[in-house]
């Protein structure tokens, strides 16, 4: 892989109160991937070989002329202005080549069949802003900005758009009324803000096209459009839309910071409401009409929360320093409305997956649940809650063999997004020069599938199969933590291969193995020290760090799966998926930087 | 305080003044427009107007999917021809899914491939060309794809399917299908036998522009469609072997699937589908004991001998192991070809119906006549395969035999659930005496936009035209 970067940057001051800064820069790279499929392997057993290159070229120019002028003794203030051009360029080929005939040889002219795939796109974006900042009294800061943005992924007739943004912090503790009057207090600043953002789409959503490539099912094999020698078309599953406007998101925040103590305690919170409309989403549409979804402005998001961190310095000697640090977090996020639609699929698996639910949270999981009591289930004709009333609601319905029986229905399972979120650092200097510092995090709730344990009963490696052949009862016994009704509730039977195979196997029901992956980590602990001494000058160094580092030493947790921050589905929006995830690695790192 | 508001407004004038020269400064390729902003809309990656021959063999290539993937796969399983073995399709050999097994294949009727393209390859051919054999050909896959869905989920949309004034298109009756796609089916004999334009010609993958075999193609076709409500009207015995006696009267006249050794994303779907999971389905032992019985040739064609020359069945959701057999090299070769309307089909049409209407010598004959023709067609890959003639059958012996063929020279198709469903043939004993099903269920994705589909708990249990559970 190869990257380039660079810029030139130019800075002049044609009048002492006046700057104006220029910059052009290029971030370019190359990447270029051979994939390869031996002979055998269990995917593909006749062998692949697949060559990729990626070129990305980003450039952008960035001009801004800024007036800094002191009005009077009190009031001071900045002016600037700017002007933003991005254009951003992708390109991509791709060659896969079928069947292998030499075993060991990976280049593409030793392979039997191609299949090729190509992709570029240039989008440019374009923005000016103005902005202006006042400090007045050396006490309150007042600022406020325009932007004006756009891109040319919009429709035509949705090009640009305003953005306003404004804050104000006040220093209230040099304010002459307050100022010495609270005790220990020695900072404080109180702030406000509020903010409009905007998001665009991918490149070429307002297009209605035809698509090639191949025709698939779930379960691996696919069929070429272009075949027998023929070109072959589809019509594109994405309806075009011409009318793409950008995805707004207007956040409100309230902050207060403090120190108290000679600057011993630092105290910083802060609360937020931001709420996103015209969200950008691949609307789904009626798959009758001939479409899969449609790219529209269609959603609405809330997320709101606070933020908090407190800083603290107790020990501040010569030859012992010792502060530590908590941060918090805590975010709530809902769906408020999804024009129409039930539910828009984020990423998943067969069988369950993350989805954007109206009056739900962002990504929560949904998947195939046991038939429960409550949702109107028929099951052989009758309609469970009619036939037993009393049944408590979410009861787990027993058939009257005495096992539970599987849903038709897709149902929410859980949460994925935690409770709250933090951390907790603590460093220690001794005699100026050895340094030791301690991280943990900590997440609290959030649902996760643990898809590893569902795949593993039915092979009968997990170790809660080790009671097959035992006598068991629904809800007291087993699953005691679920009411049951029906049919069959309270009926002993025995837990065989077929249960682990059939009713109760992670292939064909996800609810019982969602569990809650709150963890507490301990992130790093490093040790640094700083060497010093005649010894050290007499190589021409001032001086040298030594840096002893370990990451993700240890986790608690009462998720029984692999690791409760992994993510099956990578840097989608959606979480909380695991099938024999990789962990995160424990390291150890050790650095040495020499200073002259 | 003046001089500095002074210097204040000053200000705003020059930045300003620097700022207006800004709006002039264009990025150094920019198109011929002063706006940064125009010239990148149109996608480079994606063609908006493609040929009719490019819609056409998109459009076979999906009936290929549909009807040779994950539906037929568990439609054998489900007619016990093979058995679920492994993982998921463990589960679906004992009649169990979600609303989410078979969605792709609901919406694949529909969308790109789909009834969207066929409207498309029938417009440009009407407008454009003037070709009403390729018009002929749009109708009649657009016939069979949304027969084949009516067939298996009941009422589906089709008046107001693939229609920009209905973003939501409501169920039709599954009656009021059929009798629309038998309409249709006319209006495409007529087209195909009109002369009028050259039709796709080599791009029919099938026929290759054959419009004779075409025509009777589409005439079992009806036969088939009604066959399905037999049950419920037996006049239809009747139609039905009107339109077979001009069907299919060869197996050379097979529709077929194509398929090339020499190209990974060519190779049959069943062949794809063994490479990385042939644990998932082996021989299901009812019909590896029944083709025992009855001696049948085709036993080590349809499956493949293990190690000691046997061919041995899986039972209902037994797991896979080393003494099960795998589907024969005849149907999971790269190059298989598989069955997708047949002669065999048409043929036993007819001896069905001869036989309901009163007529045994005709249904043995046609009977007689299918053995014949599987004869000359399996001596191509076993030359000592031997087949020969019954004499002697009547009454249910005769019917017995005429339905167990059908069975057995269906292998693999969906058609044979509909043969199931109708006579309740063959007898075989169902999972722990439950019913096979009855269809499957509507997409979940369909029923996430389109508030006309009902919930699975408001599904019906069997289709319109199956009325009669069979258990």
């Amino acid at each position: 892989m190869d990257r380039l970067l660079g810029n030139v940057d130019i800075d002049y001051d044609p009048l002492p109160w006046l700057n104006v800064h220029y910059t052009l820069g290029t971030d370019f790279f190359n990447d270029n991937r051979r994939t390869v499929w031996p002979l055998g392997n269990s995917s593909v057993p006749n062998g692949q070989v697949d060559r990729e290159e990626y070129f990305n070229q980003i450039t952008d120019h960035n001009l801004v002329v800024r007036a800094s002028r002191q009005l009077n003794s009190n009031i001071a203030y900045t002016f600037s202005l700017g002007q933003n051009l991005n254009r951003a360029d992708l390109r991509s080929f791709e060659v896969r080549g079928s069947q292998i005939t030499v075993d060991g040889f990976d280049q593409l002219d030793g392979t039997l069949s191609y299949t090729p795939n190509e992709f570029e796109s240039i989008v440019h974006t374009q923005g000016y802003f103005g902005q202006l900042t006042t400090d007045l009294y050396d006490q309150l800061y007042l600022t406020g900005s325009l932007r004006n943005d756009g891109s040319s992924t919009f429709g035509k007739s949705e090009r640009r758009h305003w953005y306003p943004k404004a804050s104000a912090a006040w220093d209230f503790s040099k304010f002459s009324a307050i100022q010495g009057k609270i005790p220990y207090l020695s900072f404080g600043k109180i702030r406000a803000a509020y903010g409009e953002a905007g998001v665009q789409p991918g490149a070429y959503a307002t297009n209605s096209i035809f698509s090639t490539g191949t025709l698939g099912e779930g379960w691996g094999p696919v069929l070429n459009l272009r075949y027998a020698g023929n070109g072959g078309y589809v019509t594109g599953g994405t309806k075009g839309q011409n009318k793409i406007k950008p995805e707004r998101t207007k956040e409100r925040e309230l902050g207060l910071d403090l120190a108290f103590w000679n600057e011993r305690i630092f105290l910083n919170t802060t609360y937020y409401r931001a709420e996103t409309e015209d969200a950008l989403l691949a609307l789904p549409l009626a798959r009758t009409t001939g479409f899969f979804s449609q790219l529209q402005n269609a959603a609405k998001f809330r997320n709101e929360g606070v933020e908090a961190s407190l800083q603290v310095f107790p020990l501040r000697m010569r030859n012992f320093a010792w502060d530590w640090q908590v941060n918090w977090a805590r975010n709530n996020n809902r769906v408020i409305d999804l024009a129409g639609a039930n539910f828009i699929g984020l990423a998943g698996f067969a069988g369950i997956a993350t989805f954007v639910i109206e009056g739900q949270p962002y990504s929560v999981l949904r998947g195939v649940d046991h038939v429960r009591f409550g949702r109107g289930s028929v099951v052989g004709g009758v309609n469970i809650d009619q036939a037993f009333p009393d049944a408590p609601k979410d009861a787990l319905y027993i058939a009257a063999n005495g096992f539970p029986v599987i849903d038709p229905e897709q149902r929410i399972l859980g949460d994925s997004n935690p409770d709250w979120t933090g951390s907790i650092r603590n460093n220690f200097t001794l005699f100026r020069k050895l340094k030791i510092s301690a991280l943990i995090d900590i997440k609290h709730g959030g649902d996760m599938w643990n898809g590893t344990a569902g795949a593993l009963y039915p092979f009968g490696t997990h170790k809660d199969t080790e009671i097959r052949g035992s006598t068991v009862v629904f809800g007291e016994s087993y699953y005691q933590n679920q009411q049951v009704a029906g049919p069959g509730a309270g009926t002993a039977v025995v837990l065989a291969q077929t249960w682990f195979q059939g009713n109760g196997s992670g292939f064909n029901v996800n609810a019982p193995f969602i569990e809650e992956a709150g963890y507490v980590k301990l992130r790093e602990v490093a040790v640094s020290y700083n060497f010093s001494g005649g010894l050290i000058k007499s190589f021409g160094l001032s001086d040298i760090d030594v840096r002893v580092s370990g990451r993700n030493l240890k986790t608690w947790t009462d998720y029984s799966g692999i690791d409760p921050e992994t993510n099956l589905t990578g840097t989608t929006n959606g979480r909380g998926l695991e099938y024999f995830n990789n962990p995160f690695f424990r390291s150890y790192a050790v650095s040495f930087r020499l200073n002259y | 305080m003046q001089k500095r508001l002074l210097h204040f407004f000053i200000t705003i004038l020059v930045v300003g003044l620097a700022f207006a020269s800004m709006l002039f400064i264009n990025a150094c390729d920019a198109p011929v427009s002063s706006d940064f902003l125009e010239g990148n809309e149109i996608d480079p990656n994606n063609p908006t107007a493609v040929t009719v021959d490019q819609l056409f063999t998109a459009v076979q290539v999906n009936g290929y999917r549909q009807h040779s993937g994950h539906l037929a796969r568990t439609v054998a399983m489900w007619m016990q021809q093979m058995a679920g073995t492994d993982r998921q399709y463990q589960q679906y050999d004992r009649y169990i899914f979600s609303e989410d097994d078979y969605d792709g294949e609901f919406d694949n009727w529909y969308t790109g491939g789909g009834l969207i393209d066929i409207r498309r390859i029938i417009k440009i051919a009407n407008e454009q060309l003037n070709d009403r054999v390729y018009a002929g050909y749009g109708k009649f896959y657009e016939a069979w794809f949304i027969g084949t869905c009516a067939s298996i989920w009941g009422d589906t949309p089709y008046s107001e399917a693939v229609n920009d004034q209905f973003p939501t298109p409501k169920l039709d009756k599954q009656a009021d299908v059929y009798a629309a796609v038998q309409a249709l089916l006319d209006q495409a004999i007529a087209d195909l036998g009109s002369g009028v334009g050259l039709g796709p010609r080599t791009v029919d993958l099938g026929y290759r522009g054959n419009v004779q075999r075409m025509v009777a193609t589409a005439r079992t076709l009806k036969a088939r469609y009604y066959m399905h409500w037999a049950e419920v009207d037996p006049s239809n015995y009747q139609k039905a072997l009107t339109e077979a006696n001009q069907g299919i009267s060869a197996v050379a006249g097979n529709l077929m699937t194509v398929h090339n050794a020499s190209v990974a994303t060519e190779w049959s779907m069943w062949y794809q589908f063994y490479q990385s999971r042939d644990s998932y389905t082996r021989a299901g032992k009812f019909m590896v004991d029944l083709m025992k019985a009855r001696n049948d040739p085709r036993l080590n064609i349809y499956y493949r001998p293990l190690a000691n020359g046997q061919v041995v069945g899986a039972a209902i959701g037994e797991p896979v192991s080393s003494t099960t057999s795998l589907l024969g090299a005849a149907f999971s070769s790269q190059a298989s070809p598989f069955p997708l309307i047949t002669f065999e089909e048409n043929e036993l049409i007819k001896a069905e119906c001869n036989y309901k209407l009163n007529n045994p010598t005709a249904a043995l004959d046609n009977l007689n006549k299918t053995r014949a023709e599987l004869q000359a067609k399996w001596r191509a890959t076993v030359p000592t395969f031997t087949y020969p003639p019954l004499t002697g059958l009547t009454g249910q012996a005769l019917l017995d035999e005429i339905l167990t063929e059908k069975y057995l020279s269906l292998f693999l198709q969906i058609e044979v659930w509909n043969d199931y469903k109708r006579n309740c043939f063959p007898k075989f004993v169902t999972y722990q005496g439950q019913p096979v099903p009855g269809r499957v269920l509507y997409s979940d994705d369909e029923r996430n936009a389109n508030p006309n589909f009902p919930a699975p708990n408001a599904q019906p249990a069997r289709n319109a035209n199956d009325p009669n559970a069979c258990n």
